[in-house]
């Protein structure tokens, strides 16, 4: 650890004048886009300013019976190690395997693995190899146990429920501790690219705040850098040709404008980020560095380089199971595994051609009393139920508001329709009920979390649940303004579920079964048990 | 007792308004009601409901398709020309189009039993459904569409409009209208255009029980306002000037397919 004094001191003698120099950088490239609405210049997204200003205002790092289900490996921010060009990590199901294609990764002095910032964490700190680049809350529990909650996980800024918390009690990281949560705090009213204050469809209103942060007079809605805090996973990064590529310039869900790569001026396909309000990994990384890891300053072109350059060689998924055995042997299933990943071609697979994930015919017939061909065909009979089991789906905003119908009767792979990751080919974002009122009342770990009453102005409304609307989680809304957006949240990849429960964007769902469960009643669904554990299985060894 | 020898004469008109309507072939129509939805097998199809009839709308597709059904939750504009066949056991409407109006409408939410009926198994729907083929069977869902050529722009060019339509009562820019915003777009590159002029219209229509169905009067300037926004957002031609304006007096209904066309955003482009 470092000391806590420089660190605690307000940090913005050269802070203030990096972020000008952000705001500068900015009112540059205005005149050559009319950028009203949301996105990024340079490689600025117009939100980092104002959340890079709260970063610096909470004080960086200083129990009850945690105990992480699972073991995880760790991997400590800046301890020099070789990642191998192929890696694998256990997790309660098997082993998740990595692939560096370029080779062994030197992390020594690298941007993704050093603690580039003020607070202790690196990018690796959150997304760990062995979490399937992501971060389980075993991972989390592990950490508190280990450090006495001084792991640089828990720093107050987003690693806590509020960093006005006392910061050593384990009540405070609840969130974290609970369901791997932590802390996004977005400017409100939200930014324009410019980082010009956006006029939103609708008000906001805090209906009940049991982290204390949005009513909090430093960091909540009625400071001087005004904020609402909402809780979310990390997420997967690795196979991002799947996830970032390719870009039009308008959303097939709601003709509205894409964003646009601020260094290119090409359309972004909008699949990052449960909000998607980072166009793209780049500014990404600049927006996560000065927020997560507290920066003072921009990282460097060089360092920005070498991050996106390493998460755009990485490939994960899970590589053996438990029950299934080894999931990447010569004439196996062919969508398995982070070689597959690699190989694989990114385009829709909502289809009989080019099915999501691959067919698993290898493994459809069982040799009875065999436990692993029983398991492996319950993995492919999943894969069936996930790709052809009509359901009717109802009431999803940017699903069966697109030209489609309210209901249809479709399946898993409707929405979740890429090559091999599951994502939405489209923009992914839509309101599943994650977040909004009444279905995310159905998932009980939501109740942890604050609750938004949202009005919306005359003439303005969400589609299927009108003017007035709850939520624990307004996701893309918090960005774009719309009323339309309220609570519609980015689906993110299905690769290495296994190494990294729980799940949702708020964690909402401890594990597959309470992920399959929700969605049985969500779109009355009527799975049978065995549909339901053939789902889990197949999830498992994705 | 008064009320039930009403009611069995309301149902009395109901069956005669059917034979009108069936004699009516060849006709446009339109009227505002709850969607309803058919349970058939493979995919579901859309009905209407009209003075104690039922009108096919259209089956679930994909976005290529012509036909984009309505939303439960929502009350809609249905428009067509009734033919003089039945489909899914509604009177078939030919160019069918369901505007989903902006209200929420909880009591829009009926669905049907198949009771008998079933769609078409070849259409291609959002995502796989039904069977997988077996080997050497053709994958039911028929393969999407190859996109028309696209019409090359060349001299001599003259001022040329292009007609973007639209849903009643919405500003929601659906494919075809993207498509007539695109095809502005590139004959102003081709034509090296001095002046693009955006006009945002709206509509009266005339419904099935001689009602008008006026849209409201800000959708003129939002849908010239959404077009003004896809066209910047595109990128405006070099050189270009673009004008954006719009007329907040309705169209005169008419009772025909000329009320949809109504509902629109002319794009001028000049050289
Ligand atoms: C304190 C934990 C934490 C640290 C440290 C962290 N992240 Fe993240 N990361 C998150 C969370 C939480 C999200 C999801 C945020 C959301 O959905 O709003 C995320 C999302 C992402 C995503 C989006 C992936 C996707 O598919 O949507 C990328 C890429 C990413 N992080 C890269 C980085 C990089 C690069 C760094 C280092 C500069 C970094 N992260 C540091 C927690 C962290
Ligand atoms: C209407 C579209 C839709 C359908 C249908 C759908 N999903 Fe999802 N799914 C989403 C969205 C949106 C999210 C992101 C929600 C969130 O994070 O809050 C998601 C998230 C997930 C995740 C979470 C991934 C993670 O890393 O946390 C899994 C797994 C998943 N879905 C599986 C399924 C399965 C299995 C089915 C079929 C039973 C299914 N989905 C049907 C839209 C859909």
């Amino acid at each position: 650890m470092r000391s806590d004094a420089h660190r605690r001191s307000w940090p913005f003698a050269a802070g203030a004048a990096s972020l000008m120099a952000l705001s500068l950088a900015v009112a540059a490239s205005a005149q050559s886009q009319a950028e009203k609405g949301p996105g990024a210049i340079g490689d600025v997204s117009g939100q980092t300013p104002a959340q890079a200003n709260q970063a610096q205002r909470a004080p960086t790092p200083a129990s009850p019976n945690i105990t992480p289900g699972f073991t995880y490996d760790w991997w400590e921010p800046g301890d020099g190690q070789t990642l191998g060009a192929e890696a694998a990590y256990p997790n309660p199901h098997g082993q998740v395997g990595l692939l560096n294609a370029s080779g062994p990764i030197n992390t020594k002095g690298h941007a993704f693995f050093e603690p580039t910032g003020t607070n202790g964490r690196a990018c690796v700190s959150c997304h760990q190899p062995s979490n399937g680049m992501s971060l389980s809350v075993d991972s989390v529990r592990d950490r508190w146990r280990a450090t006495g909650g001084k792991d640089p996980i828990f720093a107050a800024v987003d690693g806590a429920n509020c960093p006005n918390l006392p910061q050593g009690s384990a009540a405070s990281h609840s969130l974290l501790l609970n369901h791997g949560l932590f802390r996004v705090f977005v400017p409100w009213p939200p930014k324009n690219a410019d980082g010009t204050a956006m006029n939103p469809e609708f008000t906001l209103e805090v209906v009940s705040d049991p982290t204390g942060c949005n009513l909090d007079a430093t960091y909540g809605l009625k400071s001087s850098n005004p904020h609402v805090s909402v809780y979310r996973r990390p997420r997967v990064v690795a196979n991002m040709k799947y996830v970032v590529n390719g870009g039009s310039p308008f959303n097939i869900k709601d003709g509205s404008p894409m964003d646009r790569d601020p260094e290119t001026g090409r359309f972004v396909n909008m699949n990052i980020m449960a909000d998607a309000r980072e166009p793209t990994p780049k500014t990404q990384a600049v927006n996560a560095h000065l927020t997560h890891l507290q920066g003072k300053a921009k990282l460097s072109d060089a360092q920005l380089k070498q991050i996106i350059d390493f998460e755009n060689q990485l490939y994960v998924a899970q590589s053996l199971h438990q029950k299934a055995g080894n999931l990447v042997e010569p004439g196996g299933p062919s969508g398995l595994g982070p070689k597959a990943m690699h190989a694989g071609t990114p385009g829709l697979g909502d289809n009989f051609e080019t099915p999501v994930f691959g067919y698993f015919d290898q493994w459809a017939k069982p040799k009875a009393g065999d436990p692993q061909s029983e398991f492996r065909a319950s993995v492919a009979r999943g894969m069936e139920v996930y790709f052809t089991r009509p359901f009717y789906i109802r009431d999803v905003t940017h699903l069966n508001t697109v030209g489609l119908g309210n209901p249809i009767k479709r399946t898993c792979a409707t929405c979740h329709n890429a090559r091999l990751t599951g994502m939405d080919f489209a923009p992914g974002w839509m309101d599943l009920g994650t977040g909004n009122q009444p279905w995310a009342d159905t998932l009980e770990a939501t109740k942890e979390l604050p609750l938004f009453k949202l009005t919306c102005k005359a003439g303005k409304a969400h589609p299927f649940l009108g003017r007035v609307i709850y939520s624990r989680d307004p996701g893309r809304a918090l960005i774009s303004g719309r009323c339309s957006d309220i609570g519609a949240i980015t689906m993110q990849q299905f690769r290495g579920l296994a190494a990294r429960a729980p799940y949702f964007s708020n964690g909402s769902a401890k594990d597959l079964k309470e992920l399959v469960d929700f969605y049985d009643k969500r779109f009355e669904a009527k799975y049978t048990d065995l549909e339901k554990q053939d789902l889990i299985n197949f999830l498992s060894v994705l | 007792m008064t009320k039930l020898k009403t009611s069995l004469v309301a149902t009395a008109i109901v069956a005669l308004c059917g034979a009108t309507a069936s004699a009516q072939t060849g006709k446009h129509i339109a009227f505002v009601s709850c969607p309803i939805l058919r349970n058939t097998e493979p995919v579901p199809c859309w009905l209407g409901e009209h003075a104690g009839e039922l009108y096919y709308l259209g089956p679930q597709g994909d976005l290529q398709a012509e036909f984009y059904p309505p939303q439960f939750n929502h009350k809609m504009l249905a428009e067509g020309i009734a033919t003089n066949e039945r489909y899914c056991g509604g009177i078939v409407l030919k160019q069918a189009k369901a505007s989903v109006l902006p209200d929420f409408d909880a009591t829009c939410n009926v669905m049907l039993p198949a009771m008998g009926y079933s769609e078409r198994k070849d259409l291609r729907g959002p995502g796989p459904s039904g069977h997988r083929p077996a080997p050497g069977e053709k994958a039911a869902p028929e393969p999407p569409r190859p996109r028309p050529p696209q019409v090359q722009y060349t001299a001599p060019f003259t001022p040329k409009e292009f007609v973007a339509t639209f849903d009643a009562d919405t500003d929601r820019m659906w494919r075809s209208a993207q498509g007539a915003m695109n095809e502005a777009l590139r004959y102003a590159r081709a034509a090296k255009a001095k002046q693009i002029t955006v006009t945002g219209y709206r509509a009266a229509i005339k419904l099935a029980d001689g009602k008008d169905f006026v849209e409201r009067e800000s959708v003129a300037m939002s849908r010239a306002k959404v077009i003004e926004e896809a066209i910047r957002t595109q990128g405006l031609p070099e050189g270009a000037k673009l004008e954006v304006k719009w007329v907040t007096r309705p169209s005169a209904s008419t009772g025909t397919e000329r009320d949809a066309a109504a509902r629109k955003v002319v794009i001028a482009v000049a050289p």
